[in-house]
């Protein structure tokens, strides 16, 4: 069956707060006619300013939006409204089929995703292995360069760095940049705004050198170590792995729900990350998604939603990130979580599988968040506790909903603190923040 | 960790001065350490950072508590607001038609139901700047919401609203000034007399802007016993505090002030019969000279020029003070046989004008009654001194008979809430508005909408004019909040 969200998962769908805004404006009855639904899509017709009006539609298995409006965001105002209005005034939809046009649109989405599915890659393999050793010749300077750079820094001694220009980490960057290795200058361009994070700056700092460090050593020796942890290494430089390839390969068929989702910038790229839990597997996976500018996000993911269907995870010694290959709604579940020093002992292992991991997800059973002289806390079962870092909001919101009883939480481990992203109350599942 | 620590502080000030040493300990860790192959000494600590970085990763475990048990959450006596409640509040808490939170609150308190626990933060983070939301939200809190505010000193106000802090004095002194206002409106609801003596005891360091704001609190709970303070104010440095006292004063009717303006009034007022075969009565009126400086000291303002105007609002600012009964006494008239002579005078629209300010201000209904029928929709701003069937019918009645124009601009003066009649009444009135005044009304009805009666959603029909389709959905979302809320939805 197909769950419907509830506003505040609509809200969080928005690509930024004034299409929020707009979208819950025109969350009324007055604004539409001919609306319907049925247990796969809505619909509905919005005068707009133009003669004709707007014909907006939802794929409900999907959150998939379709609107004849000009918006180039995505999902557009008369989306977010027409979802808004159904999860408020369900009454004023009628049901039964949909009208052709919805109807087109659904069959048209299928048919996308099947050739999707079944588009076959006919690479030259000759040229493709030509521009492969370039490639690793190019990434094999980039990362001489940058062990020269870094012995440099201790050599001289990283005291004077805060303070110095955004050239400074920037030119260094642009050399990666050039050299294809544009993970790596992602780290780089980190590395100067850790420099102004006050207090502890240089053990953060000194941290991440050594694991670039590990990094560089361990490409030059690519060819002694096991394949999954080549393909992180490659991961971390910047090298993407071909979807198509991963598609054809096949994965862990379960029932996945979305158990956190949250949207960050990164290079004028908007980076979302989706974490799903598979309900027999018991495997946590991180579904990324980018666009730029105004491009639209996948919103195919709202947290608390679920999916049956089967993921491909992308080669690594500790999979993580993976793709989904086949998907049909399913069923919301309330997932169970293990303990903390579980999720630690886990997450060590997970470490010495992958020493590169940056947020390792965890799922706390019976747990309760307390706010502590300024700071908020996560408190076990077992009484051993750790320190939350979010927005005051969401910690607010995760503590009410506590009440000082436990909960199942799940967050991002970064090392230093758990980023909650989605409680369980006996009302189902909570959303922390919101993605705007 | 003393490993790590020893590396820092060499990557700090540099290989070059202080190179770093794996130690001698046997170890697991000391011992990979002392494995490191060594190309120069930066070299040796990149690997040996990329080395302990891991190890101490890998080694951070959560910290057994040591604090204290949380708190629980005490047990809800209040039911939770149902889902399509739960939607309505979370989408104005987004911004759809914030203007109605306060009335949703309310109609929660009504129908006695607590808000859902996961809205309190953001609810009572917007109360941070909507500061009238706080007694409602208190209201619908329940235990979740005061169990959360005790954890946040910036929300614990929820919990010590009701009751005086015991150091009040403490506070008095050393409080902000929101703080120090807040404490005194609370105090003069309890304990007049106890907020004047605050004032008081530090009103000689505090400086003009803060004593007129301290003023302004007094209006709650006026009584004589704060007249001998507030007379002494009139002798203040500043212009606005010696203003906001004469204003206060002007509002108790035996006052020293009041009783000045009514005896500097009574000669200048004179009922005069005129006419010989069909006399009728006239107010005269006698223009003073000037406003000396007693006059000023009460708050009048004296006027530039020696022309008749500039003297006739001498007249008016002093009869805007002074109480409309004490002419009905004075010259034994009813209200409308006054402003029968006063509309025989040359003087009559200032007689009028400051008769409708004096009667708002003192808020006699018989007044406003003589007022409104007198001179109709010019005295509007006594109409919310009529019961609400008289107010409703001279509205209705007005509204069909005066232009857009006119409409326009009685609906920005009128303040209060629209009864079921009334709001249908001006429903029905603006869809025969003209195109231009009918926007314009829209806006104002929109503005007005937390007034207006959400019943009147019915009449909603899509033979409205598209102009009127803002304020349509404006009216049927509330209709729709007020409706859930009564119904547990």
């Amino acid at each position: 069956m197909t769950e419907r969200l509830t506003s505040d998962q609509i809200l969080a769908l928005a690509t930024d707060s004034s299409s929020a805004k707009a979208g819950a404006a025109l969350a009324t009855s007055r604004k539409w006619s001919g609306l319907g639904a049925n247990e796969a899509a809505a619909w509905g017709e919005c005068q707009g300013s133009g003669k004709l009006p707007y014909q907006a539609g939802i794929d409900l298995r999907e959150a998939a939006f379709k609107c004849t409006c000009p918006s180039r965001k995505f999902p557009c105002k008369h989306g977010l409204g027409l979802y808004l209005l159904l999860a408020s005034d369900p009454g004023l939809f009628a049901g039964g089929d949909s009208p052709s046009w919805v109807t087109e649109w659904l069959t048209s989405r299928a048919e996308r995703t099947e050739r999707k599915q079944q588009r076959e890659v006919a690479p030259d393999p000759e040229a493709q292995g030509k521009r492969a050793a370039a490639r690793e010749a190019k990434v094999a300077s980039g990362l001489d360069e940058l062990e020269l750079w870094m012995r440099d820094l201790v050599r001289m001694g990283i005291a004077s760095l805060p303070g110095k220009e955004y050239g400074f980490w920037d030119a260094p960057a642009a050399r990666l940049v050039d050299a294809q290795a544009p993970g790596l200058a992602r780290i780089l361009r980190e590395l100067g705004g850790i420099t102004a994070t006050g207090a502890g700056w240089q053990d953060r700092f000194l941290e991440r050198l050594g694991l670039l460090t590990l990094l560089i050593e361990g490409y030059r020796r690519s060819t002694e170590l096991p394949e999954a942890v080549r393909a992180d290494l490659r991961t971390v430089i910047g090298f993407i792995e071909p979807q198509e390839e991963l598609l054809s390969q096949s994965g862990v068929m379960d029932e996945w729900l979305v158990v956190g989702r949250c949207v960050e910038v990164e290079d004028r790229l908007r980076v979302q990350r989706s974490w799903l839990l598979g309900k027999q597997s018991g495997r946590t996976a991180l579904v990324l998604y980018f666009s730029a500018g105004t491009e639209p996000l996948d919103t195919s993911l709202p947290t608390g939603a679920a999916l049956r269907g089967e993921l491909v995870f992308y080669p690594s010694a500790q999979p993580q990130r993976a793709l989904i290959k086949s998907r049909e709604p399913a069923a919301t579940f309330h997932p169970a979580g293990i303990s903390l020093d579980q999720a630690h002992a886990e997450y060590r292992q997970a470490l010495s599988r992958c020493p590169w991991i940056g947020r390792y997800p965890m799922l706390i059973a019976g747990s309760i968040p307390r706010p502590l002289g300024g700071d908020f806390r996560l408190l076990d079962e077992e009484g051993r506790e750790l320190p939350l870092h979010a927005w005051p909001q969401s910690l607010w919101k995760l503590v009410v909903v506590s009440g000082g009883r436990p909960l199942a939480v799940f967050g991002e481990w970064d090392g230093c603190g758990l980023r909650p992203m989605t409680a369980w109350s006996e009302r189902g599942a909570i959303i922390l923040e919101s993605a705007i | 960790m003393k490993l790590w620590q020893d590396l820092a502080n060499s990557a700090l000030f540099g290989t070059e001065r202080r190179p770093w040493q794996a130690t001698s300990g046997s170890a697991p860790v000391e011992m990979l350490l002392q494995g490191i192959a060594i190309e120069s000494p930066a070299d040796l600590l990149l690997r040996a950072a990329g080395l302990l970085s891991v190890y101490r990763r890998a080694g951070e475990l959560p910290a057994r508590s040591t604090n204290a048990a949380p708190s629980l959450c005490p047990a809800e006596s209040l039911p939770r607001s149902g889902p399509r409640v739960a939607e309505h509040l979370a989408a104005m808490l987004n911004g759809r038609y914030p203007e109605l939170i306060s009335i949703a609150l309310e109609t929660m308190v009504e129908s006695g139901q607590r808000l859902p626990e996961e809205l309190l933060p953001g609810f009572l983070e917007l109360t941070e700047r909507k500061r009238s939301l706080r007694a409602p939200l208190s209201a619908v809190a329940g235990a979740h919401g005061k169990w959360l505010a005790a954890q946040n000193p910036e929300w614990d106000w929820m919990n010590v609203e009701d009751a005086l802090p015991d150091n009040l004095r403490s506070l008095w002194e050393t409080g902000s000034m929101s703080q120090r206002l807040g404490l005194l409106q609370q105090l003069r609801k309890s304990d007049p007399a106890g907020a004047i003596e605050l004032i008081v005891s530090t009103w000689d360091q505090e400086k003009a802007e803060p004593r007129a704001q301290l003023l302004g609190t007094l209006r709650t709970g006026l009584s004589m016993a704060d007249e001998p303070f507030l007379e002494e104010r009139l002798d203040d440095r500043s212009i606005s505090v010696r203003r906001a006292a004469a204003d206060l004063l002007a509002n108790l009717a035996t006052s020293r002030l009041s009783l000045r303006m009514q005896a500097r009034l009574l000669p200048l007022l004179r009922l005069e019969s005129k006419g010989l075969l069909r006399p009728t009565e006239v107010l005269e009126v006698m223009l003073p000279e000037g406003a000396d400086a007693a006059m000023q000291r009460d708050g009048i303002r004296p006027q530039a020029g020696g022309e008749a105007g500039a003297k006739a609002s001498l007249v008016a600012q002093m009869l805007e003070l002074v109480p409309p009964s004490r002419w009905s006494r004075e010259f034994s008239r009813s209200p409308q046989e006054l402003l029968a002579a006063a509309a025989a005078s040359d003087w009559k629209e200032w007689l009028r004008t400051a008769w409708v300010k004096a009667t708002a201000r003192h808020g006699d209904r018989e007044w406003a009654r003589a007022l409104v029928q007198a001179l109709g929709e010019q005295a509007t701003l006594v109409l919310q001194l009529l019961p609400e069937q008289e107010r409703d019918g001279f509205l209705c009645e007005a509204m069909d008979n005066i232009n857009d124009g006119l409409l326009i601009v009685q609906f920005s003066r009128f303040s209060g809430a629209w009864s079921p009649r009334l709001t249908r009444a001006l429903l029905k009135r603006m869809r025969k508005a003209k195109d231009n005044d009918q926007k314009d009304l829209c806006r104002l009805a929109l503005a007005a909408l937390p007034s207006l009666d959400p019943e009147a959603a019915a009449d909603i029909s899509p033979d409205w004019p598209p102009e009127m389709s803002g304020l349509a959905a404006g009216l049927q979302f509330k209709h729709n909040l007020v409706h859930d809320i009564r119904n547990r939805c």
